[in-house]
């Protein structure tokens, strides 16, 4: 059984990353985690977003700036994590702005020289980057997270389609695989949604069990 | 690498000449821009308001890339012209002629402040300041073929963003060096002067 104070006290210094598709409420799940560890949350650029209206209204003329802007946005919340030197939660990881590009690339919606000129920019700057403990990846599946869009009903989103989202989906499953093999990945059934407390006590039995230091007898 | 010296300049201001002069004289490793391929450059002669961002963009990605490459040199390095130049003349430059979105040219910036933030400063900067009466002549004997067309304006306009710049700066000592009426390499009084300058930071 995990206490809250166990929690905090093992995830205090913890920099967690939630992934998901788009619409699968990651931000609610962010807030709530944050605010139970007493970590920092940082969010990601919505209401702020320069380009989110012109990106869903022209994708492909716009893909290159969105994603250049996203991974700046991002990169600077890792040098704020740095800086503070203490635990903090992300709304959506760094990495998963590639996902969102290979798919870009493969719909015909981004150029494959401006996807090279990206992935260059993502390598030089993954120098000053700072690995996140443990990647909550909330798993639900597109139509879902279709449904959950059209409920919330932002207007630029109305633009996201079915074909979109299964493409995204495909490529997330295939990216929690690989990324799994650097930063541990906890998946979580997030068709239902699910406890903000459970989830918690997910990631505390993870990061305890993390400590490779292991007692054989010979 | 133990210490860094940047050189900072307008085209035909005398930068290579200095670095060549420094590692001559000084041993420092000289670090020019390797020649890289941008693939928007063609792109972006045709159609500048299309492609300035891309293409900038590409540049900043490779001298942020070689700045990166300096702590892995050993001895003091001499850089012929630093990623600040990219920033705060050539695309300021371009983005005050129209060439890019004010939205482009501020994600440019931001990316650009990032990227300061993540390297290391040099430990001085030497900004050789010219007339463009002075560098028209110079590249007129030079004959660099491409670049005898370069309008008058246009270096024009570079200086004053250099000296817009140069003002500002604050991220190490600046040396302003009058490239046009100080001449380190043919006068002893001028290079006996120079080297006073230039010592402590070697």
């Amino acid at each position: 059984m995990t206490t809250a104070h166990d929690a905090r006290a093992t995830l205090e210094n913890a920099f967690i990353g939630i992934a998901g598709l788009i619409g699968v409420g990651k931000t609610t799940l962010a807030r709530g985690l944050a605010e139970h560890l007493g970590l920092y949350v940082h969010h990601e650029p919505v209401q702020d977003n320069v380009y989110l209206e012109d990106f869903y209204a022209d994708t492909a003329r716009h893909s290159f700036a969105m994603q250049v802007y996203l991974l700046n946005r991002r990169f600077q919340q890792h040098q704020e994590i740095i800086w503070r030197g203490q635990g903090a939660v992300q709304d959506r990881t760094i990495y998963e702005d590639g996902i969102f590009a290979r798919v870009l690339v493969d719909m015909g919606l981004m150029a494959p020289r401006d996807y090279e000129t990206y992935v260059g920019l993502f390598r030089n700057l993954s120098n000053f980057m700072c690995r996140p403990t443990a990647i909550v990846y909330l798993h639900c599946s597109p139509q879902t997270c279709f449904e959950r869009i059209q409920l919330r009903a932002r207007d630029f989103e109305r633009g996201i389609t079915m074909e979109y989202l299964e493409r995204l989906y495909a490529a997330y499953e295939a990216f929690v695989v690989e990324i799994s093999r650097t930063i541990p990945v906890i998946r979580v059934p997030w068709e239902r949604f699910g406890d903000t407390e459970a989830v918690v006590a997910a990631i505390t039995h993870e990061v305890q069990r993390a400590h490779y230091l292991r007692d054989v007898t010979l | 690498m133990r210490k860094f010296i940047a050189v900072a300049g307008n085209i035909g201001a005398g930068k290579s000449s200095l670095v060549e002069y420094l590692e001559a004289r000084h041993g420092l490793a000289p670090i020019y821009e390797p020649y890289t391929q941008n693939p928007y450059l063609d792109d972006f002669y045709a159609d500048m308001p299309a492609w300035a961002f891309h293409s900038q963009l590409y540049f900043l990605t490779h001298k942020f890339r070689l700045h990166l490459t300096l702590n892995d040199r050993a001895g003091t390095v001499v850089l012929d012209r630093s990623i600040y130049e990219d920033a705060e003349i050539f695309a300021t430059h371009l983005a005050r002629s129209g060439y890019m979105t004010e939205r482009d040219f501020q994600t440019y910036c931001e990316l650009y402040e990032s990227m300061k933030a993540a390297l290391r400063p040099p430990d001085l900067l030497i900004y050789l300041r010219c007339s463009v009466r002075a560098i028209r002549k110079r590249i007129r004997l030079r004959g660099r073929p491409s670049e005898q067309a370069i309008p008058s304006s246009y270096l024009r306009r570079l200086n004053a963003l250099y000296e817009t710049w140069v003002e500002r700066y604050d991220a190490s000592p600046v040396l302003i060096w009058d490239s046009e009426n100080l001449d380190y390499l043919g006068n002893l009084v001028d290079g006996i002067e120079f080297r006073r300058q230039i010592q402590p930071f070697l």
